[in-house]
């Protein structure tokens, strides 16, 4: 032994050396590696916990979503306003985040955007008459509704629909004439009914749209009545 | 004065001033460098732990990551002299050998232009390239005909640089946070986006103050323009380089990147210092295109070879498959160093004659090509020169 040290003492020692470096330091830069990871989550990891229509009087036409996120570590949720192309509008509660998470924030919304189907919306309202103008996407383009409620929001004074639908091209519809599947959808909503049973031949486009319609109508109103 | 020399050949230079041997002159190139080390620290360690997104373990990284490079290379080194060296078989023969032969001053230098995330095991192969294959296997200290450290950057970056991508690549973790909706270093931009607009390669990095001061993404050393002009003021105070050679490095890339700029529609000067700030360009034209060993050695050659340092840097920036062109372009001419070196002593000496004047046209044409066509290349007018060309025939 000692006349092995004595003569390859000195090569051993720096094989060692190397040895060493090489595990440890290898080890080293893996923590560092995973560490990116945990950056990165700890910085950009944000998910939407909920979405929803919002149904603030003052805000909505501007900013039809609000939208629920939670992000970085230890988790932070803040709640936004987001416009119909899923732009940040403002922030309705929660931590404000900083230019840098804002903009990790819009990355999140425009990569979620197109997993929420968003062609019903809100387009105007008129605060002296409480008139609500909202439109769908039918077989044949928008649908626009406009719905006129009582002061209180609790009855529906009037509507009107604008449509382009035909039906006899969606499949074998008969029954009558344009708009009479929107007014079906309408008359339910008016009579406080909004879980109505689908028009046969016209379910293809127009009878989904109208049914997302009066849900949305009738959630607005439920919201404005202190409902939902 | 001039001094001759009348004793037989051969004949060891001595230094004309008192205290310039090679010892001082690896002190002043150590103090230099230790600069750069410094910031690399900084940036890549100090500054992200300060920032809070780093750990402890993480901010002592850049410096371990740097030592153990320097630490690999002289082990490396006194195994190889155990190996070769009957001398070198004790301890004190050992120390001799390492102490004339600055092992770990490639070590450092590799590793500074390596990204932070190089795994170890990747290190370790590019100092064994650095030490071994580039320095030792050509004879040690002085011998070496190209770059050491250059050798194992481009091995690791020719046989692995997919690993080190995959196990982090340029970033600090400030800047991976950013990257993870930005972008990568300032060349892999522009080597993915081909275009000469502000918007797309200075805006997402801050401003052109930003490539300046060096917090862009690259690698662990050459990011800070600041640091090394201050390194290479010391070392031109200290006569450890040739002030003209770098200024002349940059100084073609400045000029043949601001060429293209307006070939292409965009005259600012920013996209000329864009050029100039960004990669190794300011980090190899300090410590790299002035190296005594590998580059020639009178100032005339050493012009030439500052020239046509500039001109393949951006001839390979705009033509290679690698964002950045200085490794290559200083590999390559280190292989012409000797045939510069010769024929630029011979025009020194007797001036432009029948004899030198062949050699001087070559490399003045050579050199007035590769400008011109980095140029053409950079909007495609060499094929449509090419096609034009052939039109006529």
């Amino acid at each position: 032994m000692k006349s092995f040290i004595q003569k390859h003492g000195l090569i051993t020692i720096f094989t060692l050396i190397l040895l060493l470096i090489f595990f440890f330091g290898g080890m080293y830069s893996r923590y560092m590696s995973n560490q990116i990871s945990v950056h990165a989550e700890e910085h950009c990891t944000a998910e939407i916990t909920h979405l929803d229509y919002n149904y603030e009087l003052s805000t909505f036409i501007e900013s039809p979503y609000i939208v629920e996120i939670s992000y970085g570590v230890p988790q932070v949720q803040v709640i936004l306003y987001i416009s119909q192309s899923f732009q940040i509008n403002g922030v309705v509660s929660g931590a404000q985040p900083d230019p840098e998470q804002l903009t990790g924030l819009q990355l999140l919304l425009d990569e979620e955007s197109g997993k929420y189907y968003n062609d019903t919306s809100f387009i105007s309202y008129t605060p002296s008459t409480h008139t609500l103008v909202a439109r769908t996407i039918g077989f044949h383009g928008a649908i626009t509704v406009t719905v006129e409620f009582s002061s209180d929001f609790t009855t529906v004074e009037s509507y009107l629909v604008e449509s382009n639908e035909t039906y006899v091209e969606e499949s074998d519809y008969i029954g009558s004439a344009v708009p009479a599947v929107e007014n079906y959808y309408m008359d339910g909503f008016v009579a406080g009914n909004t879980n109505l049973d689908s028009v046969a031949g016209a379910s293809y486009g127009t009878s989904p749209a109208m049914q997302d319609l009066v849900d949305l109508l009738a959630m607005f109103q439920a919201a404005q009545t202190g409902g939902n | 004065m001039a001094r001759f020399a009348n004793a037989k050949a051969p004949f060891v230079r001595l230094s004309e001033e008192k205290g310039k041997d090679t010892k001082t002159i690896m002190r002043d190139f150590g103090i230099g460098l230790s600069l750069v080390v410094l910031f690399a620290w900084f940036k890549n360690g100090i500054l992200v732990y300060v920032n809070g997104d780093c750990t402890f373990l993480e901010m002592i990284y850049p410096m371990v990551f740097i030592l153990l490079a320097g630490i690999m290379a002289v082990v490396m080194e006194a195994i190889y002299f155990y190996l070769t060296n009957p001398e070198a078989k004790t301890m004190k023969g050992l120390k001799k050998s390492l102490s004339t032969s600055y092992g770990f001053v490639p070590g450092v230098i590799l590793a500074l232009i390596l990204p932070l995330y190089t795994p170890i095991w990747v290190l370790m192969f590019g100092v064994f390239m650095t030490t071994i294959v580039g320095k030792m296997l050509f004879g040690g200290f002085g011998n070496n005909i190209f770059n050491p450290a250059l050798i194992g950057n481009i091995a690791i970056m020719f046989t692995l640089y997919g690993v080190v991508l995959a196990a982090g690549g340029f970033m600090n973790p400030s800047e991976v946070v950013i990257d993870a909706y930005a972008g990568a270093t300032p060349l892999t931009l522009f080597s993915q986006l081909r275009t000469i607009n502000y918007d797309a390669l200075v805006a997402p990095y801050g401003s052109l103050w930003n490539f300046f001061f060096g917090t862009i993404p690259g690698t662990i050393g050459e990011t800070s323009a600041l640091v090394i002009l201050i390194a290479y003021v010391w070392f031109v105070i200290r006569k450890v380089i040739k002030w003209f050679t770098p200024l002349i490095f940059i100084g073609v890339v400045f000029l043949l990147t601001w060429l293209i700029g307006i070939v292409n529609g965009e005259a600012g000067l920013w996209f000329p210092l864009y050029g100039i700030l960004s990669g190794g360009l300011m980090y190899g034209a300090v410590f790299m295109s002035t190296e005594p060993v590998t580059t020639p050695r009178n100032p005339l050659g050493k012009v030439f070879f500052a020239l046509f340092l500039g001109a393949l840097t951006v001839l390979f920036r705009y033509i290679g498959v690698f964002p950045e062109g200085v490794a290559t372009a200083i590999i390559v001419m280190n292989i012409f160093t000797m045939p510069i070196d010769k024929s630029t002593a011979m025009i020194r000496s007797s001036g432009l004659n029948k004899k030198t004047i062949v050699p001087f046209l070559m490399m003045v044409i050579l050199l007035i090509g590769i400008m011109v066509y980095a140029v053409m290349k950079s909007r495609n007018l060499y094929t449509l020169a090419v096609l034009m060309i052939g039109g006529w025939f």
